[in-house]
């Protein structure tokens, strides 16, 4: 598959502070691509530094296969989407949107009948004559968007695009992101530190932490196989238990005080090495204290139900484990009316599949 | 009890307070304009002597006009004002994103003194600049007069440019540079736009400021510089006229109207 943006061994340091620590990303022509990690992680100035706004400091961006150094913002084949939407307040809509086709000194006609076709594309075909203070915050985002992707760049570039909308309205432009850019298969690459937002949109995801990326994969491969645990913590829920490791083999035994808990692992861990086993709340079964039993490709721990939670579509537990540890299960409340299924101060077993917990270095 | 009568009582000093504070800014405002007001109503005084009033005319304002010498001042005046505003204003506005958006050395320092010439005193500014002009052997013209209108209009401008600078989202340049802007296209059509109201209201400033400039024009005054500030004051020395009270009437029109332009285009936006 063709690159559209390949990123190598690109530092960038502000003075003393190192933004983007020795990165590299390979991201393939069409794909829909994320870097999602907590503020201060690298991944705006990444976006920055593939826009052109930033030099990188040590390292080599290329875009479409040509290298990019010293090329200005302006002669790059990529557009922005800003978190600030960054409309020109002094112009009409359709004159926002025309601004870059004027610049590549497109003809009159064809100007105004891709301006329309861009504002059509994202629902604003009758704002043309609008200005940008008098438009909401989802249609300025979409009038954002039509502005950039109106000069067809092949890579688009989005920094928390959606980060200023509500809810609801975040949900379905989520959706109809999605759309447009399968519709107009360019490449996206997408800033966001809303992990459901990256794993709902996302081909892949590069979680970023601290200036590195800490894994590149499918939203399956980083949701069900994290390789760290800032990754298993920030994507989605998880519960730690810790210990020491006891064997490492097929599959890994981690020893909490003195109870063998089995997972997978696609780390190199050592015998003896602190460790901890992340198991998601919805991939552990709860039996009965009495219905306990351990076998070979599952592990059990004893607690005591603490609290129990409501929220609708799931009940959340919360369990008190023999370890002390304390860790979040949640079974699908599947039939009306049901009562929940254990009550705080149950006796129970927490239970899950060795392929359904991960072990990762502490 | 206590507790109830406490908020009356404050009550009753807090509309004293108010009332009294009312006054004390009524008496300001009179204290402020009330010579204006009184210089305003005699120069349509019909006596020959300021003090005496006689009757409602408009005859020194036709003598105004018809006065040569007034003629001559005034377009002194304005070719003052129009150029040293118009080299203020590209130079003050250049400043203003010099300062704002780029790091060089020395920049602290320059920041700070940058706005002295608001600061310091006029007699000050005038009497250096003079002294300046005599070190380098320069005679003094209306282009004397000129270069140090220029040198205070600088400041005023660059600082007024520069607020509207600090509030405008950098990231609206970025987008332009974005959208296949190369800088000269993006301070065309992004930067220049947004700044306008600061760079008009400014240069309106400017104007006025340079229109109503005695002490340092005095100073710099060569052969063919003199401003009508300056030859009202020549005026002076044959006493007040109602001629005086009528120039000073129109130029503080002039004034007023161009401060009121410029206060209401940094509002509006």
């Amino acid at each position: 598959m063709k690159s559209a943006v390949q990123i190598s061994d690109v530092t960038k340091a502000f003075g003393d502070v190192v933004a983007v620590n020795n990165i590299s990303l390979d991201i393939a022509d069409g794909e829909f691509f994320s870097m999602l990690g907590p503020s201060g992680c690298g991944k705006t100035t990444t976006l920055r530094l593939i826009a052109g706004f930033e030099q990188p400091t040590i390292g080599q961006i290329s875009i479409m296969g040509q290298p990019v150094a010293g090329v200005p913002a302006y002669r790059r084949p990529v557009n922005t989407v800003f978190q600030s939407y960054a409309l020109f307040p002094h112009m009409t809509v359709a004159k926002n949107v025309a601004f870059g086709l004027e610049m590549a000194k497109i003809p009159q006609n064809e100007i105004e009948s891709r301006t329309n076709a861009a504002l059509e594309l994202v629902q604003m075909g009758s704002y043309g004559s609008r200005r940008p203070t008098q438009l909401s915050g989802g249609q300025k985002q979409r009038v954002a968007l039509a502005r950039a992707i109106v000069n067809q760049p092949r890579v688009l570039l989005l920094d928390e695009p959606l980060g200023a909308l509500d809810l609801k309205l975040r949900k379905d432009m989520q959706l109809e992101l999605k759309q447009i850019q399968e519709e107009l298969g360019i490449t996206f690459i997408y800033v966001t530190h809303d992990q459901e937002e990256a794993i709902t949109m996302s081909d892949r995801i590069a979680v970023m932490d601290n200036g590195i990326v800490a894994q590149i994969g499918s939203p399956k491969e980083i949701y069900e196989n994290p390789v760290s645990r800032f990754v298993a913590d920030f994507i989605g829920e998880t519960n730690f238990i810790k210990g020491k490791i006891d064997s490492v083999g097929e599959t890994t035994v981690l020893d909490a005080q003195g109870i063998h808990l089995v997972g997978s692992t696609s780390t190199e861990l050592k015998k003896g090495q602190d460790a901890v086993i992340a198991i998601r709340p919805e991939k552990i079964s709860i039996v009965s204290a009495k219905d306990a039993g351990q076998s070979a490709n599952k592990s059990a721990i004893a607690g005591t139900v603490s609290q129990t939670i409501y929220i609708g579509t799931d009940t959340r537990y919360q369990i008190e484990l023999t370890t002390g540890d304390k860790i979040f299960a949640r079974l699908q409340n599947l039939e009306a009316g049901q009562d929940v299924q254990f009550n705080k101060g149950d006796e129970v077993s927490v239970e899950w599949s060795t392929q359904n917990a991960q072990i990762l270095a502490e | 009890m206590a507790l109830a009568t406490v908020p009356i009582r404050n009550k009753i000093r807090k509309s004293f307070n108010e009332r009294a504070l009312t006054w004390l800014a009524v008496g300001l405002f009179m204290f402020l304009y009330l010579p204006i007001i009184i210089l305003i109503v005699y120069s349509f005084n019909d006596n020959r002597f300021v003090s005496v009033w006689t009757g409602f005319s408009t005859k020194w304002y036709g003598e105004v006009f018809r006065d040569p010498q007034v003629a001559s001042a005034f377009r002194t005046s304005m070719w003052l004002a129009l150029w040293s505003t118009g080299i203020a204003t590209v130079f003050g506005t250049l400043t203003a994103i010099a300062m704002e958006r780029f790091k060089f050395w020395g920049k602290v320092t320059y920041d700070a003194i940058l706005y002295l010439p608001i600061i310091i005193p006029d007699i000050v500014m005038a009497l250096s600049t003079l002294l300046f002009f005599i070190m380098v052997g320069v005679s003094l013209s209306r282009y004397t007069v000129l270069i140090a209108h220029v040198a205070f209009n600088i400041a005023f401008v660059a600082i007024i440019v520069r607020a509207r600078l600090s509030d405008m989202d950098s990231s609206l340049e970025e987008a332009a540079a974005d959208l296949g802007a190369n800088p000269w296209q993006t301070f065309r059509r992004v930067t220049v736009p947004l700044l306008l109201p600061g760079i008009v209201a400014g240069a309106l400033l400017a104007f006025t400021l340079s229109l109503d400039d005695f002490v340092i024009t005095f100073f710099m005054a060569g052969p063919g510089s003199t401003t009508l500030p300056v030859y009202i004051f020549s005026k002076l020395r044959f006493g007040v006229t109602p001629e005086v009270n009528a120039i000073s009437t129109l130029m503080f029109l002039g004034s007023t109207i161009l401060v009121i332009f410029s206060l209401i285009i940094q509002r509006k936006t």
